[in-house]
């Protein structure tokens, strides 16, 4: 009823009956009386009698009772003055030649445009990114009016971890069917991933001994072909990204024309199918670390024998890895991905996405392998069964029976090289939406796009941020640079949005958190984007510009903070996010997990970008753009962290007006710089200077 | 006709604004909506209206089922739809607008309930003063008054029956 704030100014009757009813209506009755007597009349201008305005019939559309209701809405219009004052006839008649220019102003543009009205027509671009973005707008609405928002977690680094099954006979049932299942997808989806390739290889035509080949290598590297090296078509899969030197040195048994070569395992070694990797005994330490473009990076104890089949295709002779597999997604669908496999003498592991020591036993009178899983869950089949693991478990198999799980480690787990943490708080299979200043002048936005274009991320929007003066042109100039893209055939192509024009504006008395947020497209296209993210696989913000939309975003839903990961630059060269709009900056650094990223620029080279044989990048590799300082942010997603130094930090607050951060092992921002050179360039030119991906 | 129609209409607006917004729970532009249209379908059907009959009544009849046909589109605040609470409402609008009243004398009659105010006793018409004069919210005026917000409410609800009853004498002694 009646109320001001929260309170009932007439509260209801308790007891409904026919007296308490009346009271209540009579309290009413009074209560909107009382308004109606003291409240505060508006100060008038003029008074007078009530005159009847002439009616006119006033050119009204329609016909319907709205209609009729404006037509006789003109008896009611307030009374002119007798002696209307002079100011009274001024205001009309300003009111009347505003409207006679803005009049004027309609038929010249009409004019101009050849009589007919002027309309900015859209694009089908434009009108399907529109179309998607009403779409995630809708599914956002419903999902926000279902659920109310959760405050974020004090600590959203937090990892969730899945509970132990319930032990009970009817539990035990439904997962192991459950796992039975998922295990049966895995492996026919293995299977038919299988067949595919094996398609594209050519039978291998023996060779003659003694061949004219085999004189023409090195000295000291002509041997008998090993029989234990795969011999399968040669191609680059991978490659080595650290080895120790002097006795920890390991070696590569590459088979090269029948016959097996033994190299000296060096950074920077590339990988093709069939090489074997051999690793020296003794000791402790890793030795090796190997990459392969399936999306895995391989930490190789001491003792250890990998033969790498192809580029998510392995087999652990014997030894120990440490494995983080994080197969890219090719599509939506994350089950239609091929798991990475690692054949062993006891059983096969199958993973999407894992990090677990792997061990394979070389006993042969009985031969063992095992793994212990720190993160992720990874499928262990051989002909006797399967089992899955999940973080915190172990799973060891023998060839001669069924592989069982642990719930708890038997031995600590071995963690490979020694890292200063486990690993950044995301994979290759998170989404990605790239903001910028003007993204149509970023090295980065191409990068972004032919790794989408090639499958190998998922790029869920580009956005033009707030904070450069000619944001509108430039979203503009991306837009018809991505029709171009489309027209030629790039496939995978993100929506664009445009970002906030001004920087947030906190409430009064700097109360962040009641700030208003602005729906800028932008805002919207984050939600719509962390909609779709988890926790375990967070969308990727890299904010190559302000982060205002992120917090507008943020204040539309503080849930998101926990599936969104920005990521930034650090450093005197890297503060732009922060100076650009520090409010929003503030929102970002005390709610959401942050990567900051200390790095050099990517200097591709103006002449480099005019060789760029796929000329359908053209429009896009401007020379302007370079050097480009957004780059290494994306490389994130490609070049392993082995490369990179990390430091886990926290948020401090505040010194002379700039952020301050502090070590913390258990803080929720990763600091990374390189380690070693980045390959920046190498990683440039393999997706962009490589010949056309069709 | 029409001249004399829109004066009539003028002087009773100020009732039917009351009354829709007590109807409409307090939804400003719903009740300007509604008397607009009640008295557009008053104007349209005046050869209806009985000579000596209630004007104020017949007005009041009309803005209601205006109410219940637009409820299911314009309003967005519930409507008292309980006959025993509109014959509630009624019982105080018939006060001030006794049949064969004057219309012009409506608004004069509204005149009344402030000298009722007056008589008050001074916790009382403080609490209607800054309520409903100020516009403050229950909380506002209790901590203003320094009383509790229920304190503030049973004085309001007094305060309105003793201006009702005020009012009652008053008309029966000018009648």
């Amino acid at each position: 009823m009646s109320e001001r704030g929260n309170e009932p100014l007439v509260p209801s009757p308790e007891t409904p009956d026919d007296a308490s009813a009346r009271a209540y209506g009579r309290q009413l009755a009074m209560d909107g009386l009382l308004r109606e007597l003291l409240r505060k009349q508006p100060v008038q201008e003029q008074s007078g009698e009530p005159v009847i305005v002439p009616v006119a019939e006033p050119k009204v559309r329609g016909s319907g009772s709205s209609a009729r209701l404006r037509r006789r809405s003109s008896v009611l219009l307030p009374a002119v003055p007798a002696a209307a004052p002079a100011r009274y006839w001024t205001r009309r008649r300003a009111a009347a030649a505003a409207a006679v220019l803005l009049v004027a102003a309609g038929a010249l543009l009409l004019a101009l445009n050849g009589g007919r009205p002027v309309d900015v027509p859209l694009s089908p671009l434009q009108l399907e990114q529109r179309q998607a973005l009403l779409d995630d707008v809708k599914n956002l609405e419903l999902a926000l009016s279902a659920v109310q928002a959760p405050e974020p977690p004090e600590d959203p680094d937090v990892q969730p971890f899945e509970a132990p099954p319930v032990d009970t006979g009817e539990a035990l049932a439904t997962a192991r069917t459950a796992e039975s299942d998922e295990a049966a997808r895995f492996i026919e989806a293995r299977r038919a991933f299988m067949l595919r390739q094996l398609r594209q290889f050519e039978p291998q035509r023996p060779r003659a001994a003694g061949s004219d080949d085999e004189e023409s290598m090195p000295p000291g590297s002509r041997k008998q072909a090993d029989p234990a090296v795969a011999a399968v078509n040669a191609q680059k899969i991978g490659r080595v990204l650290s080895s120790e030197s002097g006795d920890r040195t390991g070696t590569l048994v590459r088979n090269a024309d029948g016959a097996a070569r033994r190299i000296e395992l060096t950074t920077g070694l590339d990988l093709q199918s069939g090489d074997r990797i051999e690793t020296p005994a003794g000791g402790q330490e890793a030795c090796a670390s190997v990459s392969l473009d399936g999306g895995a990076t391989l930490d190789l104890d001491r003792g250890t024998v990998l033969e790498v089949l192809g580029r998510d295709e392995l087999r652990l002779q014997t030894g120990r890895i440490y494995a983080s597999i994080n197969v890219p997604r090719l599509g939506s669908d994350q089950e239609s991905a091929p798991p990475f496999s690692l054949q062993t003498d006891a059983g096969r592991f199958l993973a999407n996405d894992v990090e677990a020591e792997i061990f394979s036993s070389s006993n042969a009178a009985r031969p063992q392998t095992g793994a212990r899983v720190s993160s992720g869950k990874v499928h262990l089949v051989n002909s006797k069964g399967h089992v899955v693991a999940s973080k915190g478990q172990e799973v060891q198999a023998r060839p001669d029976a069924a592989p069982t799980r642990a719930e708890s480690f038997s031995a600590p787990v071995w963690r490979g090289q020694d890292r200063l943490i486990e690993s950044l708080p995301f994979g290759r299979g998170s989404t990605v939406l790239y903001s910028t200043l003007r993204p149509a002048e970023s090295l980065t936005t191409s990068y972004l796009l032919a790794l989408s274009h090639r499958g190998e991320i998922a790029l869920g929007g580009i956005q033009a941020s707030q904070g450069d003066l000619h944001q509108e042109q430039s979203f503009k100039r991306l837009v018809r640079e991505m029709q171009a893209l489309q027209q030629a055939g790039i496939r995978n192509l993100p929506p664009l949005a445009l970002g906030a024009t001004q920087p947030l504006r906190p409430a009064p008395a700097g109360k962040l958190e009641e700030t208003r947020p602005e729906r800028t497209a932008a805002a919207l296209q984050i939600l719509a984007c962390a909609q779709k993210a988890t926790e375990a696989k967070p969308l990727l913000f890299i904010a190559g510009g302000s982060v205002t939309d992120l917090a507008y975003a943020w204040l539309f839903d503080r849930s998101i903070a926990q599936r969104v990961i920005m990521v930034g630059p650090f450093g005197i060269k890297g503060d732009q996010w922060w100076k650009l709009d520090s409010w929003s900056a503030e929102i970002v650094a005390r709610n959401f997990r942050c990567v900051f990223v200390n790095g050099a620029t990517l200097k591709a080279g103006a002449d480099r970008l005019s060789r760029a044989p796929d000329t359908r990048w053209s429009g896009l590799l401007s020379k302007d753009a370079d050097p480009d300082d957004d780059f290494r942010m994306a490389a994130l997603l490609t070049i392993p962290d082995d490369k990179r130094k990390i430091v886990r930090i926290r948020f401090a607050g505040f010194h002379h007006e700039r952020p301050t951060f502090e070590n913390d092992l258990q803080g929720t921002m990763w600091r990374t710089r390189e380690s070693a050179e980045p390959g920046y360039l190498e990683e440039f030119d393999r997706v962009l200077l490589s010949p056309p991906v069709r | 006709m029409d001249k004399a129609f829109d004066i009539l209409a003028e002087q009773f607006r100020p009732m039917l604004q009351a009354y829709a917004r007590t109807l409409t729970d307090g939804d400003e532009h719903v009740a300007e909506d509604l008397v607009q249209e009640t008295l557009l379908a008053a104007h349209g059907s005046l050869d209806t209206f009985r000579k000596g009959e209630n004007f104020g009544k017949w007005l009041r009849g009309i803005l209601r089922n205006r109410a219940l046909g637009s409820r299911r589109t314009a309003l967005r605040r519930p409507l008292i739809v309980d006959s025993r609470i509109v014959e509630g409402m009624e019982e105080v609008y018939t006060l001030l607008d006794p049949p064969h009243a004057d219309a012009v004398e409506w608004r004069e009659r509204l005149e009344l309930m402030r000298d009722c105010i007056g008589r008050l006793s001074e916790p009382l018409r403080l609490a209607v003063l800054e309520v409903y004069a100020q516009g403050l919210s229950l909380k506002q005026a209790a901590e203003r008054l320094s009383a509790s917000s229920l304190t503030v409410g049973k004085r309001l609800s007094r305060a309105r029956d003793l201006i009702r009853e005020c009012v009652q004498k008053r008309m029966g002694e000018q009648a």
